[in-house]
């Protein structure tokens, strides 16, 4: 049992010594009796011996020699006795430490930003784009390159793609450029983006319908109330890959788009004051028409009717118009939807 | 007159535990490179070409060439090298 703390005292901290004197086998003797331990002896002469032993075991064998020995202390090693020469070194530890902090530096930090493909955009532009979001020389190595990416093609309109990768210190933005009309088509994703229907905004006779992109809903001629479905934004999909489910049909939500031309009957009322007759009438027609009927709206046929009861007279009628009709409304999606 | 086998086996035994806990006679394991002695009490010559110890009733000895000692602790002795003989002997009182 004794033997493994001896062995545990070796790694340590172990001493190797040389004892010079007459009759060494005498102080050895001594030592065994007194439970020092050996390791490794050599016999170099008659006069002389060295040996390992452990660091307190030198200080009792010290006791023993008195002035009959000489002891020589040669060489030291073990695990405690290099932490506390280490620690001792103190520039060392600071070169060390210098060094693991410039490792890190590298590592960590954000070292070169480079920008690769651009023609028509001004690199320090991007680069400049690219700090705003985040990605700068001397940046966190952690910083969100999907912020950085969308930001970049946000800020551009002649950026069609871009992609920020790191390798190692080196932070490398590739984009490459439109080299037509871009903003159409960044514009019309934006709007994409949104998925709803195009609905009626008010009560008409649907005459023409062209649809861009969704399910047209009413047949030309029909009549709509406000609010009813003229493109639906939810187009049925049939899948047909393996994976998925060939029986069930799925519901792909888009941005409903279109063009949908009405007649729009505007009905109108009120009550002619005391002398007034068909020339004023018509005047106040005219000015209804200027404040109720939108701008854009082409005017087809008007009607003018006089109703007379207990002498007052009421004026009504209709006017038809013929207009783009339709509103944007958005498709709530549930949860548990098919999507 | 002989003895029952039992008799014989139960001898063995109790030679084996005698040998076992006896801290007073000296015990070797060796072959011709190397060799551990235990109950090691007193070094007396320890050198290239012999090694003596008091090994309690007996000193044992060594002889051969290049000897080292890994071991000398607890009266336990690690011994390496070319051994070419050992003997066992009583100091003259």
């Amino acid at each position: 049992m004794l033997g493994i703390f001896s062995q545990w005292s070796f790694l340590g901290h172990w001493i190797r010594i040389r004892i010079d004197g007459f009759q060494v086998e005498k102080l050895l003797s001594k030592a065994i009796s007194c439970g020092i331990c050996f390791k490794h002896m050599e016999h170099i002469s008659e006069t002389s011996m060295e040996a390992d032993i452990t660091a307190g075991d030198f200080e009792l064998l010290q006791k023993l020699t008195r002035n009959k020995y000489r002891l020589t202390l040669i060489n030291e090693g073990g695990i405690r006795f290099r932490a506390v020469s280490f620690k001792r070194k103190k520039l060392l530890i600071c070169g060390i430490m210098v060094f693991i902090i410039s490792c890190a530096a590298q590592n960590l930090f954000i070292r070169e930003v480079d920008v690769i493909g651009c023609t028509a955009i001004d690199e320090n532009q991007v680069i400049a784009c690219a700090r705003e979001a985040g990605l700068y020389k001397g940046a966190l190595k952690g910083f969100d390159a999907e912020k950085v990416q969308n930001h970049i093609y946000e800020s551009f309109d002649k950026v069609v793609w871009v992609k920020v990768e790191t390798r190692g210190g080196y932070a490398q933005v590739r984009l490459a450029e439109a080299q037509g009309k871009s903003i159409s088509l960044k514009e019309s994703h934006k709007k994409m983006k949104k998925p709803c229907h195009i609905v009626a905004d008010c009560d008409c006779y649907v005459e023409t319908v062209r649809t861009y992109r969704g399910v047209r809903i009413v047949e030309p001629g029909a009549f709509v109330r406000k609010g009813r479905i003229i493109i639906s934004g939810k187009i049925p999909v049939e899948m047909s890959t393996y994976d998925e489910d060939a029986d069930k049909t799925r519901i792909l939500k888009v941005h409903a788009d279109g063009e949908v031309i009405a007649r729009v009957p505007y009905y109108y009322s009120f009550y002619l004051n005391h002398g007034e007759g068909k020339k004023e009438a018509e005047a106040r027609v005219r000015t209804w028409i200027k404040e109720n009927v939108p701008k854009d709206a082409q005017i087809l046929n008007k009607s003018l009717n006089f109703q007379e009861k207990e002498n007052i007279i009421k004026v009504y009628g209709v006017v038809e118009t013929r207009r783009q009709v339709g509103e944007e409304k958005e498709i709530i999606i549930e949860n548990n939807s098919n999507r | 007159m002989v003895k029952p086998a039992a008799y014989i086996c139960l001898m063995r035994i109790s030679e084996e535990l005698a040998l076992d806990f006896d801290i007073l006679s000296p015990k070797v394991t060796a072959n011709t490179r190397f060799a551990i002695i235990e109950n090691v009490k007193k070094a007396i010559q320890i050198s290239d070409t012999s090694v003596v110890v008091d090994a309690g009733r007996f000193y044992v000895s060594f002889k051969g060439q290049n000897f080292k000692v890994g071991e000398l602790m607890e009266g336990r002795m690690e011994l390496a090298g070319n051994i070419q003989s050992m003997e066992f002997f009583r100091p003259l009182d």
